[in-house]
């Protein structure tokens, strides 16, 4: 059994094709990439050979690395370095042995996969709107290790290989082909494997790579010209406009503009040397780790719905009813449809349903402005949504998901009229952000059949769904409800029912922290930033007046169990709203003013009511604020509330835009270990008070850890290798 | 051992443009038409001279490869003469002296000439690069640009753009005035062709009608870079400013220009020796280093250190000349130490004449003593907030 095979053909043309066995794609890992290279010293040394091809058997070219790989890389980075030094050296041997390389590229080309068409002398791709090249490992923590960050370097010059790999750019052949990624395009219909040999055939002299020919040099270098060639402004530009997007928490970001930079100056060996020292670098970085585990492993699980429970078949729907077509419901319609599911989309009137369609159509021709979509498609997807004002017209529908106004009568009053016409075995779903399943699901004849679905707004924007699983919820609508969520192409968490879910309850303790801090004197530009710079995408004062403090008053003034710090803090909040009159952005007064036509700023007068205190402490600050959150979805996790510390990890990412290089809010713990995370919380405890306290269960998991991990412990017997 | 200030002399300070009035003249040729003024005004026996220390800022060009020893080779003053040119950025100038006034205390010189040149019209500023502002672990979170900081100075400490723009409209008024009652007149060297015919013989900058209205309708220059790119780099290490307030501008921040100065520095004997009467003791040069991000606050440390070393309170000091890179840095350092206005920049300043970067330390310390001289007054303090986080200062005392 091999995964990489070589035939050489009568012209002495050899073709090593890749076709990684029990995989549905060509993924690179220590076998594969051993093997290929085994073939390519083959067909070397073979004297009948002219030239070679690399190709796939599968739709795809080679979709990269393999990242579990990375991730679980347990050698020190000594023999990190040596094995990715080795991997350059026979890339090398391929550019220079003489004999020329093609790469037929018949589909996507990702990470290593590029890696590997870069390293030939020519490439063909094959035109086709689903193919796509590119260096897309910044997204997932990384940088290109396998020559990616040199060879584009050398083929598009500094701005576009900074641009390209730190925003992840897929391109088409036709935009590869521009920039001289791919030197040759052809039709689906065309041999690509008989064009590459074409080509072959058709040299005349030893070829070489670009960067082989003497006096080469990488376009807009060398750098120590400076302005000169503009690289000193774009250097300063790229690094300024990636500290800005990064606040400088990615280790991987910095570290790849560094690779680009040195490498600049620097010939191909050299340049590859750096870009491997800054890869190993990166490797062994906690953040790396934690960005590879949460993006890729459990985002990438969640969407694919392993959260269903099992023994159930997959749900397949035709038609989804949703009831109420404000922003909600119009968005929840909108992804649906998307999904190619037709959409009842009813509402009291039929002009109301009408205008909750118009938001699609809107979305639909910002991307066709945008030449993101077709005239067809966007016809298509508008034709799926059918508003309307009777009840009836859901009869047909195989899932119902209301998102009316939040009001529980209203809601039970809704539940009633639509159970009346639907089917039998329809799974009925609310999307609440604050009412129990449970208390709604007794409106219900079928509450076993009633289930949350919590989106989050915009819904087109937000990739996360909250599954909220009432107390006599079945699995089987579970699983059902958790088909429905990956089939619009969303990532689902399982959460148990409970005050404010899960995400939502979170993030709350987020806001009140903030809140707290402004009144015991913390500036709140401070807090702001703070709060920022530490990777949360807004600050808790900013945060406050979207959602609106008297809105948040009403929300805990409903809920019986408040600690005696949420009492002070409604206490709080009530002055705010009624002494000082300030509410939120609605109203244009909150802990910002808002005037017109001019970028809000904080309101002048907290300095006067809660007289500032100068001795702050920024990490505090920082940690409180983080602290909060982490120490209430362990909670959650304890309680039940969520069922794994994975959905807590992506819940938070996605949900609360926690921040991913921590891993996601329970990482967070080990991201700063475990025993430092308990000392510190004892800290904020005995000056904060009772919510920094630890729950005993997770006191003792520290305890037990000994040093290590608490959660996701994989290597727990291993001691981490470094050299 | 004290070392003496025996003579001073600057061009004037031309456009830094391609249509500017000294766009014409190469920076040796600046240099050198200063060094034949003063080997002429003084009828100075070169071969006592040593060396010569300039300051300049962007070496690259024809300001790169130590310039300052092709002009002392253009100026004729013989083979013997050795020649350095230094770099610590807008302070370049009056390191060059203050590094020429330690060797001659020292005893290890007894005759250096000093100073500092820049053609920003012919040697645009950056172009020699820096690593501070490309090398990723260099500039990653720590570098914006200067106007940056001084936007960032004014917000954090609440300085108003009507605060900025009203320092600014005083450096144009007094300038204007300074020049038009000949002011600067004994140490002012007009640049000349090779004819002998002129090629700027006044400060061109000045713009003796600016008015308030004026100034307040000026874009500010530094926003669009800041908002895009460098304000979040700025916010992250100065937590407490809520956000950047862009107020500096083309007529609140010193203008690009063309312009060289130098000094005779020497000790006594061979002052006695050539005959030449001291017009000043050099009697501290200190340097510090500040916060690099928000950069231009050196000028109150290294003035406080510079006094400190002589025994002497702020208040002791006659006149004072504080380069106004921007309105906030003479604003920010007249708060820190409680400096009368009157005492300050009293002929105007880098807003209203330019500052050419590696000249500007020499030439207001030559404006400080011409002016000591013209009042009749005792001491005088120069200092320049520097690129990179860092002050300078030196104080001088007439004999």
């Amino acid at each position: 059994m091999e995964h990489i095979k070589l035939t050489i053909d009568t012209d002495g043309i050899a073709f090593i094709t890749w076709d990684v066995i029990d995989s549905p794609v060509n993924i690179m890992n220590e076998d594969t990439v051993a093997e290929f290279f085994t073939k390519v010293e083959e067909a070397v040394a073979n004297k009948a050979v002219k030239g070679v091809v690399i190709n796939s058997a599968k739709n795809d070219f080679i979709a990269g690395g393999d990242l579990k790989w990375f991730l679980n890389y347990d050698k020190s980075k000594r023999d990190c370095f040596d094995m990715l030094m080795d991997t350059h050296q026979k890339m090398r041997k391929m550019e220079t042995c003489g004999k020329p390389f093609v790469a037929a590229i018949n589909g996507l080309a990702l990470g290593g996969g590029c890696e590997i068409a870069l390293a030939c002398h020519h490439r063909i791709m094959i035109s086709n709107p689903k193919n796509k090249i590119g260096l897309v490992e910044c997204s997932v923590g990384l940088f290109p290790g396998a020559g990616g960050t040199q060879r584009f370097l050398r083929t598009l010059g500094i701005q576009k290989t900074i641009e390209y790999i730190t925003q992840s750019k897929k391109l088409t052949a036709e935009q590869a082909l521009k920039d001289g990624i791919v030197h040759q395009v052809c039709t689906p219909d065309e041999e690509i494997n008989n064009l590459a040999k074409e080509w072959i055939l058709a040299q005349k002299e030893i070829i070489k790579q670009p960067w082989d020919v003497k006096r080469f040099q990488v376009s807009g270098t060398p750098v120590g010209i400076g302005q000169i060639s503009g690289v000193n402004e774009f250097f300063s530009v790229s690094n300024a406009m990636a500290y800005k997007t990064t606040h400088g928490n990615m280790p991987h970001i910095k570290n790849v503009l560094s690779a680009i930079y040195h490498g600049a100056s620097c010939d191909i060996d050299n340049g590859l040397e750096i870009e491997t020292r800054y890869f190993v670098n990166t490797l062994f970085t906690k953040e790396t780790k934690n960005i590879i585990r949460s993006s890729f492993v459990f985002i990438g699980d969640a969407s694919k719905g392993k959260a269903k429970p099992k023994g159930y078949s997959k749900a397949s729907y035709q038609k989804i009813g949703v009831l109420g077509a404000g922003m909600m419901g119009a968005g929840i319609a909108y992804v649906t449809a998307k999904a190619g599911i037709d959409v009842v989309l009813k509402d009291v009137t039929v002009a109301s349903a009408e205008k909750g369609k118009e938001y699609a159509q809107k979305i639909e021709e910002k991307k066709l402005l945008k030449k993101r979509t077709t005239p067809e498609k966007k016809a298509a997807i508008l034709s799926k949504i059918q508003p309307t004002d009777t009840v009836d017209q859901l009869k047909d529908c195989d899932l119902i998901i209301e998102a009316v106004f939040e009001n529980e009568q209203l809601k039970n009053t809704v539940t009633k009229e639509t159970e009346a016409v639907l089917r039998e075995n329809v799974i009925y779903a609310s999307n609440t952000s604050t009412i129990p399943i449970t208390t709604l699901a007794k409106a219900s004849k079928k509450p076993e059949k009633y289930i949350g679905l919590h989106f989050f707004s915009p819904v087109d924007k937000m990739p996360l769904v909250e599954v909220i699983v009432g107390e006599e919820t079945s699995d089987e609508t579970l699983a059902a409800a958790i088909d429905y969520v990956t089939k619009i192409k969303k990532v689902p968490i399982v959460v148990n029912d409970g005050r404010g879910f899960f995400t939502s309850r979170v993030f709350g303790k987020f806001v009140n922290e903030g809140i707290s801090m402004l009144a015991e004197g913390v500036p709140p530009a401070v807090i702001e930033n703070t709060a920022k710079k530490i990777g949360m995408p807004v600050g808790p004062l900013a945060i406050s007046d979207e959602v609106n403090l008297q809105l948040m008053l009403d929300i805990m003034g409903e809920d019986p169990n408040l600690s005696s710090f949420e009492e002070e803090l409604k206490n709080t909040i009530a002055t705010i709203v009624s002494t000082h009159k300030r509410t939120g952005k609605k109203e244009g007064k909150g802990f910002y003013e808002y005037p017109e036509n001019e970028k809000k700023y904080i309101w002048k007068e907290w300095d006067n009511i809660y007289p500032v205190q100068s001795d702050y402490n920024e990490e505090e600050i920082g940690k409180r604020l983080l602290f909060a959150m982490v120490i209430d979805a362990y909670k959650c996790l304890e309680t039940g509330v969520i069922r794994k510390p994975q959905d807590a990890d992506v819940g938070s990412i996605l949900g609360l835009g926690f921040p991913i290089y921590t891993g996601g809010v329970l990482s967070y713990i080990d991201y700063i270990g475990a025993d430092n995370f308990a000392n510190y919380s004892e800290q904020l405890y005995q000056k904060h008070g009772d919510r920094f306290n630890l729950p005993e269960t997770l006191k003792v998991k520290i305890k037990e850890a000994n040093g290590g991990r608490i959660f996701y412990n994989v290597n727990h017997s291993k001691k981490e290798v470094v050299c | 051992m004290e070392a003496y200030i025996y003579d001073s002399v600057r061009t004037p300070r031309g456009i830094g443009k391609k249509s500017g009035g000294l766009a014409q003249v190469s920076p040796v040729q600046l240099v050198t038409t200063l060094l034949g003024a003063i080997k002429e005004r003084n009828g100075l026996d070169t071969n006592l001279v040593e060396d010569v220390v300039l300051g300049c800022v962007t070496q690259a060009g024809e300001q790169g490869g130590n310039i300052a020893k092709v002009a002392a080779q253009c100026a004729g003053y013989g083979d013997h003469l050795a020649a350095i040119s230094l770099n610590r950025y807008c302070a370049s100038g009056l390191e060059a002296i203050n590094q020429a006034a330690a060797r001659i205390r020292s005893g290890w010189s007894d005759l250096i000439i000093a100073g500092g040149v820049e053609s920003m019209s012919r040697v645009p500023m950056g172009i020699d690069g820096s690593a501070w502002v490309m090398e990723p672990n260099a500039a990653f979170g720590q570098f914006v640009p200067q106007g940056v900081s001084a936007d960032l100075i004014a917000s954090k400490y609440g300085y108003s753009r009507n605060d900025v723009d009203q320092f600014a409209l005083m450096s144009q008024q007094r300038a204007t005035n300074a020049r038009a009652k000949g002011y600067f007149d004994k140490s002012l060297i007009p640049v000349k062709d090779i004819n002998g015919f002129s090629h700027l013989d006044q400060d061109e900058y000045i713009r003796p009608n600016a008015t308030l209205e004026a100034l307040a309708g000026l874009n500010p220059s530094f926003q669009k870079m800041g908002e895009m790119l460098f304000d979040q780099t700025a916010l992250d290490k100065y937590i407490d400013v809520e956000s950047v307030k862009h107020v500096h501008h083309a007529g609140n921040s010193s203008g690009l220009v063309d312009g060289a100065g130098i000094m005779l520095i020497g000790n006594k004997e061979v002052g006695e020796k050539l005959g030449l009467k001291p017009r000043a003791i050099i009697k501290m040069g200190t340097i510090v280093g500040s916060e690099p991000l928000i950069m231009l606050e050196g000028p109150t440390p290294a003035t406080q250190k510079a006094l400190r070393k002589v025994g002497m309170n702020a208040s002791d000091i006659d006149l004072y000349e504080i380069n106004e890179a921007f309105a906030v840095v003479p604003l920010r350092l007249m708060e820190n130490l409680k400096l009368e206005h009157s005492k300050v920049n009293v002929n105007g300043g880098a807003i209203a004449m330019g500052h050419p970067l590696g000249a500007t330390g020499c030439m207001i310390l030559g404006t400080a003593l011409d002016e000591l001289e013209r009042q009749d007054k005792s001491t005088a303090l120069a200092t320049l907030c520097v690129g990179g986080g860092m002050g300078i200062a030196t104080i001088i005392e007439r004999i």
